[in-house]
């Protein structure tokens, strides 16, 4: 990495998208329990 | 007095090339190049100045908002709207001492690319989700105002078109410096966009 990192000044957004986060961390708790 | 259509013709046609030229350029010029954060965060310079389009998802605190990538999620890339605000959770922000733009090969400063944020439904979805996910993390540590209470939150993914401007690590460093409920300690960054407590 350089001297900089970056910023992003937003205009618009597009394709919204939400999902409850317990439900993430249940999916890479699965995850992970197929793993090991 | 009647007016000959092939008159009108010869009034309007000169003027339709140029017409189109004006509406070509603006175009070209505003077309985002799209792109992912793991790029833009490999090279951050690459992108200064130019109008991107990115997936991510957001995360905010009192102290910064940043977009994410799934595939790089150890880093991120500041976020800011064109308006200047930030999620709810950011109780403040600052700018640096620089100046957003860049420079042309011969090293003259070029001005920022131009964006103005539009509020439409897709922002408003953005903001509602964001906000009920900082009530959610914040019931944790709050009263009671509600039982049960709603301590749900949510990863807010969406598409968003925006300029990327480079922010100097300092800032980075800056933020270690700063003990909690107080300015910032050391330089602030000689680029913009440093997000700071009350």
């Amino acid at each position: 990495m350089g001297m900089f990192d970056a910023q992003i000044v937003v205009q618009s957004v597009e394709n919204v998208f939400h999902v409850d986060e317990s439900e993430i961390r249940i999916e890479q708790k699965n995850h992970n329990d197929q793993l090991f | 007095m009647r007016t000959s259509p092939t008159f009108i013709l010869l009034l309007v046609f000169p003027m339709a090339p140029l017409t189109y030229g004006q509406k070509a350029t603006n175009k070209r010029s505003l077309k985002p190049v799209e792109t992912t954060v793991c790029r833009i965060l490999d090279d951050p310079t690459a992108y200064n100045n130019k109008l991107v389009k990115v997936r991510g998802y957001v995360s905010g605190s009192f102290e910064s908002s940043v977009l994410l990538d799934e595939h790089c999620s150890n880093d991120g890339i500041w976020f800011v709207f064109a308006d200047g605000s930030g999620p709810p959770e950011l109780v403040i922000s600052t700018l640096g001492k620089g100046t957003p733009g860049s420079r042309d090969s011969k090293g003259r400063a070029t001005p920022p690319i131009p964006v103005r944020l539009i509020k439409d439904s897709n922002f408003e979805e953005l903001q509602h989700y964001w906000a009920l996910s900082a009530k959610g993390a914040a019931c944790i540590n709050e009263p009671l105002t509600a039982y049960p209470p709603d301590c749900t939150t949510y990863r807010v993914t969406a598409t968003f078109i925006g300029r990327v401007d480079g922010v100097s690590k300092e800032v980075h460093v800056a933020h270690l410096k700063r003990s909690s409920n107080t300015r910032l300690i050391g330089k602030v960054s000689d680029r913009w966009g440093c997000l700071m407590p009350r």
